[in-house]
């Protein structure tokens, strides 16, 4: 399975929400990883086929997308970045209407309701209103509604968010395990969800696809950009405003500091291993900075 | 997916709130404006049947009677009741009598038209000279229950069709923006030509529960107020129907008036799915939907618009062929090549077109719809 994306772009009046993008992807984990604004979402909402692209084509195995339609849509499953719900249905009424949407009969449907429902924790809250969840267990039951159909493509955008450290490791390694024989897309700008298990990251700003790689490649590329400096109290400020500052690390000695510099920022700066956090603070510095 | 539909149509609150304020409202109304009892009933049964001459005569002479018998404080009940009767028996005539005159002068002007080789003319005139010389008010009972009955459908009808089709369907494609999940609509395989067909079986089941409900209760109402007499009497014995040329009976009527009434209010449902799926929140649904509901109403009733094409035009809005009495009270034709079509002929292929654009509409909108 092939999903390609030839020069997409999509234009909100003069804004250019995407940028041309063009890319091929096949099973395994994407990783989208951008600010906000970026174009991610666009991206997502034109691959779920939620939103048109303004110019450009997305195909899959050859086929536009759009041409598809429903037999595309069947193959998909979406989680948006702003999850919707009815507040008056319980949790597995919601998933059964979800069900009906997506075309499955009732019987499969509750077999794997019951099933979802326990592997996103949420065996408890079944008969519960969506309205009385939390946050975190909303997007528990949006996770488990894109799951539902066992879909082939799997589109997550930003899905972590509101979810608590121990359910957004239970989400990573569900991600994980799914992610064998089909293609998942996930959007975030937590470095964390896609650490560990994408096969490759796509970078975006502003619109544009600015690089596509693995991780281990990608933080290749920055390899000799990474340091790290012992500095005392002082002197962090003036670090912070000539350099792209990471984690601060409070030492008996002092402050240890993460630094993305094309030169090195101290004499007794040493280069230190990249990690992703690293990666996107050389991309996007001033977000990290806000 | 129908039943989704419905369930979420069904869970508003909104609906159950109006619909135990409009029924108590009417119940109320309806209670304290009994127009007739007993002894009314009476004495129309003492009269009911074939109006032959002998009853013209002694209603005339009873009318005399009851002029010269006027008393300041009014009339008893039983008096009312013979005045009333006694009325009904002459205009019953008079209409009997208008009709045959009007039926001559329409053979006379169709015979003018055809030697002005104004076909169409001709083909007017021959029509209303049928359909007056086919209208019989020759029978008179009491009639008070299919009288109140279809004037129910005119004004309560209307107000209630109007009010719980906006209410219950503003929000049937709005919501789904409102609450994000359109997002899952719009990405599922059935979420979109599927879902959209399925929004409007549940728009148009929704409308017939509507309607069926109000005239159950308009049924039942009218029934144990003023019983089950008068339903075989022409239309012509209530006010406004007496210059149609029309030879209906009031059953006949009230079913065709239903049926009228549901035609538009399906096309109506039809056309608040097009604006809720075109509106971005459910309270401009709602405007969009209660503003081309009311405007016709408004125009017509209470600003009282005098201008002969808008007029016309009002004509053939939804609300006012629901309305169904003004296609119904007089003779007037829409006229194509030298055709001419009664009014509601044209009230029908309306709601019918106005049906299917509605539909050809929302399917194609959902098909092509995104998200910003």
């Amino acid at each position: 399975m092939k999903l390609t994306l030839e020069n997409v772009t999509k234009t909100f009046g003069d804004k250019r929400a995407v940028d041309g993008v063009s890319t091929e992807l096949t099973n395994g984990v994407y990783g989208f990883l951008g600010a906000n604004g970026s174009g991610k979402t666009t991206l997502m909402r034109m691959l779920a086929t939620v939103s048109t692209p303004t110019s450009g084509r997305i195909t899959l195995n050859g086929n536009d997308i759009f041409q598809l339609g429903d037999s595309y849509r069947d193959l998909l499953g979406y989680l948006p970045q702003h999850i919707g719900y009815y507040k008056h249905f319980t949790v597995e009424k919601f998933l059964f209407y979800i069900a009906s949407l997506k075309g499955m009969d009732k019987h499969g449907a509750k077999q794997r309701i019951t099933e979802l429902l326990d592997r996103v924790n949420l065996t408890e809250k079944t008969k519960v209103k969506i309205g009385k969840l939390s946050g975190g267990m909303k997007q528990r039951v949006g996770i488990a509604q894109a799951l539902l159909n066992d879909p082939k493509i799997l589109i997550v955008d930003e899905p972590t968010a509101g979810l608590d450290p121990k359910e957004r490791i239970r989400f990573r390694n569900l991600l994980s395990e799914i992610a064998q024989d089909r293609i998942v897309l996930l959007s975030t700008h937590i470095v964390s969800d896609i650490e560990y298990i994408a096969k490759e990251i796509l970078i975006m700003k502003n619109g544009r696809l600015i690089e596509k790689n693995t991780p281990q490649k990608l933080m290749e590329g920055i390899q000799q950009q990474v340091w790290k400096v012992q500095v005392n109290d002082r002197e962090v400020a003036s670090y912070q405003s000539s350099y792209k500052v990471g984690n601060m690390v409070r030492g008996s000695n002092g402050v240890e500091l993460r630094i993305i510099s094309e030169r090195k920022p101290a004499g007794d700066a040493d280069h230190t291993p990249v990690n992703l956090e690293d990666l996107y603070l050389y991309y996007f510095d001033k977000e990290a900075g806000a | 997916m129908i039943r989704w539909e419905l369930i979420k149509i069904f869970k508003q609150k909104s609906l159950y709130f109006a619909g135990i304020f409009m029924f108590g409202w009417l119940t109320l109304v309806s209670l304290t404006n009994v127009w007739d009892n007993d002894v009314t009933r009476d004495v129309y049964r003492e009269w009911q049947g074939p109006i032959t001459q002998e009853k013209i005569e002694r209603a005339d002479k009873l009318r005399a009677e009851l002029e010269n018998q006027h008393s300041e404080n009014g009339y008893d009940d039983k008096t009312s009741a013979l005045a009333g009767v006694s009325n009904d028996i002459t205009l019953a005539h008079t209409i009997q009598l208008q009709n045959q005159q009007l039926a001559a002068d329409y053979t006379q002007l169709s015979k003018q038209a055809e030697q002005k080789g104004d076909q169409l003319e001709k083909n007017r005139m021959d029509l209303a000279k049928d359909m007056y010389s086919n209208v019989k008010v020759d029978k008179i009972s009491y009639y008070a229950a299919p009288r109140e009955a279809i004037d129910f459908v005119n004004v309560f009808g209307l107000i209630l069709t109007g009010l719980f089709l906006i209410i219950g369907l503003s929000g049937i494609y709005s919501n789904e923006h409102a609450t994000g999940v359109e997002n899952y609509i719009l990405s599922t395989k059935n979420g979109r030509q599927v879902t959209m067909k399925a929004k409007l079986i549940a728009s148009f089941i929704f409308t017939i529960i509507v309607v069926v409900v109000w005239e159950a209760y308009n049924l039942l109402m009218k029934t144990a107020l003023y019983g089950t007499d008068g339903w075989d009497l022409p239309i012509q014995f209530a006010y406004k129907y007496q210059a149609s040329p029309f030879s209906l009976t009031f059953f006949e009527y009230h079913l065709i008036q239903l049926g009228l009434h549901l035609l538009a209010a399906l096309a109506f449902a039809g056309v608040i799915v097009v604006i809720s799926t075109l509106a971005k929140s459910s309270v401009l649904s709602f405007f969009l939907s209660g503003l081309l509901y009311g405007v016709p109403i408004v125009a017509q009733s209470i600003m009282s618009v005098d201008i002969r094409w808008v007029d016309r035009l009002l004509t053939f809005t939804l609300t006012n062929i629901m309305k169904v009495e003004a296609l119904y009270m007089n003779f007037i034709t829409v006229n194509i090549s030298n055709y001419p079509i009664l009014l509601p002929y044209v009230g029908v292929v309306v709601c019918m077109v106005t049906l299917v654009i509605a539909v050809f509409l929302s399917m194609s909108l959902i098909k092509r719809k995104q998200i910003a």
